[in-house]
């Protein structure tokens, strides 16, 4: 696609830098234009005019040796280009009549500050006038001339290059596309002061001749932004840029003005997060960091690092975690494997708990009726000694707890409630706090009741049939000077 | 390093749409639960085992189940109903709680939405469709089993129909530890009860 911008323009654009060039007495008129364009304006022209001319010096060098290099091998550049043959010849044609101009003096650079901007502001100019693909032509001119921090730049943007120009990989050439493209959307694209706030603290490190041109990488065109956050989101998890940090930045806040600046840039912080830690120790086993704002969680060795899969990863390991907590919890889940069966599980016994607490509420409801007023303060204090006294014989708190039972007026009601709860009491018994039961057992009713309810616990154990029929079938003094005794050990 | 070169960004992000605020505050929520998930988990659960927790909970629901039976005996009732027990059960329950739960405070605000409805008139029920289960029907709600089941428990457990899978689970979990002490608290003192009972009931005529 962006072979195709190349391709397109290849003749206006010379014609136009000549007139450009053969017109400086229009620059000033240009100047003034380019002056006006919105970005440049915030720019801050005598800052950049600073900038430039304060490079300008720094980059003369690495200027005439690119030229020297452009100028003196042409086919080692068509072949960089797979699709841009066209555009390297326009720009050689354009770098030759710049170097002409450079070696001739100095001057160019040395120049007066107007004259520097206007030649800057008329390629910016024509970009204006001229379609957008027209702007990638004239712009590596003034990339050249008034390029501030071109070695900084050539470098992150070769690491671009390589990403997001297939064919290009020289530092060079596509050192200038990359920069035809950013600077020749510069004067396009319509810059917030949002974006101004946020691109000023980023490229702050990276010089303040950085901005005019820190601005034009996040204000890529639509295709080329596209392009790079399609790269960046397949290669994300994977290692990306092994430039310094500004170069992701790039990327990330070239991201993010595409998309929405919070979303977006949540996210690409997220990731950016992830990457930096993925890339530091991308084989670490994951320990959770706790940053301020974003889980930071690093890919384990073997297992992918997208993005998507490292959240997915991680929303199992807390489901799983809870799952887990959950099997401890519910009993008989141990040996239950697989959340389908042991959410069954749980569901059942959430049921079977609930029910018990209907049951007893139930049996509270009968014994409310009788008697609550002036026990109440013995009750509690019973109950403090009951859970903090031993334990008891398991056997007795089951007879216990069957005779308990009998106490209900309801007794048709209760008795599918009875088996039920008597099979979940005799598990909460033998799983929870079997002493605490037990305890709370002895104080034995009177076993009047005992034969009349004995029918019911058909559905018991064996052992609690057992007991239950001893029980039954013993004599109620027996019965009462055994709860008696054991009211007494109390 | 890359956070240090946005501290002006975040704060222009900060007052940002109430969506990324939201997702912000979820992430720094998802972001403390995984810190300390476990850790909170086995909390909430050793809190609910402990016997002085038990004992508390026994003798307010003493004291509610008193104010309920006289309530209801000032009213002219003398058969304080399971069902309001068991509410009354539910609500101390809730209320020991202290709010930190989802469903504790489910249970707390449906005693207060109950109240309310009493006074407006009862809608009509019938309204409702009863859905006639086809086999297609079936077909499809049978496919994500383990969601059908995690909708399953979010019914059971009060106040968490829509609630995201993770806190679903905690959700449970401190619930089936709340039941659990619940039901050893009035079994306890269903006996302690039975126990002083049959002597008055003895004494009756």
């Amino acid at each position: 696609m962006d072979n195709e911008l190349f391709m397109n323009t290849e003749l206006p654009p010379p014609s136009e830098m000549a007139m450009h060039f053969e017109q400086p007495s229009s620059s000033s008129a240009m100047l003034n234009w380019g002056l006006m364009d919105p970005n440049l304006a915030r720019n801050s022209p005598p800052q950049d005019c600073f900038m430039w001319e304060k490079s300008t010096e720094q980059q003369q060098s690495i200027f005439d040796s690119a030229l020297s290099s452009l100028v003196s091998s042409p086919t080692p550049s068509n072949s960089n280009f797979s699709g841009g043959g066209g555009d390297g010849f326009i720009i050689r044609e354009l770098i030759g009549k710049l170097g002409n101009i450079g070696n001739t003096s100095g001057d160019i650079y040395g120049a007066p500050m107007n004259g520097n901007v206007s030649r800057s502001a008329s390629c910016y100019a024509t970009p204006m006038s001229s379609p957008p693909p027209m702007m990638n032509r004239t712009a590596p001119l003034t990339e050249f001339s008034g390029d501030p921090g071109f070695a900084e730049r050539a470098a992150k943007f070769s690491c671009f290059g390589s990403r997001s120009f297939n064919g290009r990989t020289n530092s060079g050439i596509p050192v200038n596309n990359g920069k035809i493209v950013n600077s020749g959307k510069l004067t396009r694209v319509s810059s917030t002061p949002a974006l101004k706030a946020l691109a000023s603290p980023e490229f702050a490190s990276a010089a303040r001749p950085m901005i005019p041109a820190g601005d034009s990488p996040p204000k890529l065109p639509g295709e080329f932004s596209r392009k790079r956050k399609s790269v960046s989101k397949g290669k994300s998890k994977d290692n990306p840029l092994p430039a310094a940090s500004p170069s992701p930045s790039f990327s990330k806040t070239a991201e993010r003005k595409e998309v929405s600046e919070e979303k977006g840039g949540k996210r690409r912080r997220e990731d950016e997060g992830e990457e930096e830690e993925g890339n530091k120790g991308g084989n670490d086993t994951k320990p959770p960091e706790p940053p301020k704002d974003y889980i930071h969680v690093r890919a384990r060795r073997g297992q992918a690092t997208d993005s998507h899969s490292l959240a997915e990863r991680v929303r199992r390991e807390k489901i799983g975690e809870r799952m887990k907590l959950l099997q401890d919890l519910v009993p008989g889940c141990n040996k239950v494997t697989g959340k389908a069966l042991m959410l069954d599980e749980i569901i059942n016994y959430v049921q079977s708990l609930q029910r018990q607490v209907e049951f007893l509420s139930m049996k509270l409801s009968s014994v409310n009726d009788t008697r609550l007023e002036f026990n109440v303060d013995a009750l509690v204090s019973k109950d403090a000694m009951i859970s903090s006294s031993g334990s008891r014989v398991h056997e007795s708190g089951l007879q216990l707890e069957s005779l308990s039972h009998h106490n209900y007026n309801n007794n048709s009601q209760l008795n599918t409630n009875v088996s039920s709860n008597n099979m979940m009491l005799h598990s909460p018994m033998k799983s929870l706090e079997p002493s605490a039961l037990a305890r709370g057992f002895t104080h034995l009713p009177t076993l009047t009741q005992f034969t009349d309810t004995i029918s019911q616990y058909q559905m018991f154990s064996e052992e609690d049939l057992q007991s239950i029929v001893g029980m039954g079938v013993a004599h109620n003094p027996n019965h009462e000077s055994q709860s008696q005794n054991m009211k007494i050990e109390l | 390093m890359v956070d240090s070169l946005f501290p002006s960004i975040e704060t222009t992000v900060d007052d940002a749409s109430p969506e990324s605020r939201r997702k912000r505050r979820r992430i720094s929520e998802t972001a403390k639960e995984t810190a300390e998930s476990s850790e909170i988990n086995q909390e909430s659960l050793k809190r609910w085992r402990t016997n002085r927790v038990q004992q508390i909970y026994a003798s307010k629901l003493v004291e509610a189940l008193r104010r309920v039976r006289q309530r209801s005996n000032d009213g002219g009732k003398i058969t304080s109903a399971a069902r309001e027990i068991r509410d009354t059960a539910d609500r101390v329950l809730a209320a020991s709680a202290r709010g930190t739960t989802r469903w504790s405070r489910a249970v707390l605000a449906t005693r207060v939405r109950a109240s309310l409805k009493k006074h407006k008139k009862a809608k009509l029920t019938g309204a409702r469709k009863p859905r006639k289960d086809t086999a297609a029907e079936r077909k499809r709600s049978k496919l994500p089993a383990v969601e059908r089941k995690l909708k399953i428990l979010g019914r059971l457990v009060p106040g968490c129909r829509k609630v995201t899978v993770p806190n679903l689970l905690d959700e449970a979990t401190d619930y089936i530890a709340a039941l659990e002490m619940q039901v050893r608290a009035m079994e306890s003192l269903a006996e302690l009860l039975a126990a002083a009972a049959p002597r008055s009931m003895l004494t009756r005529p």
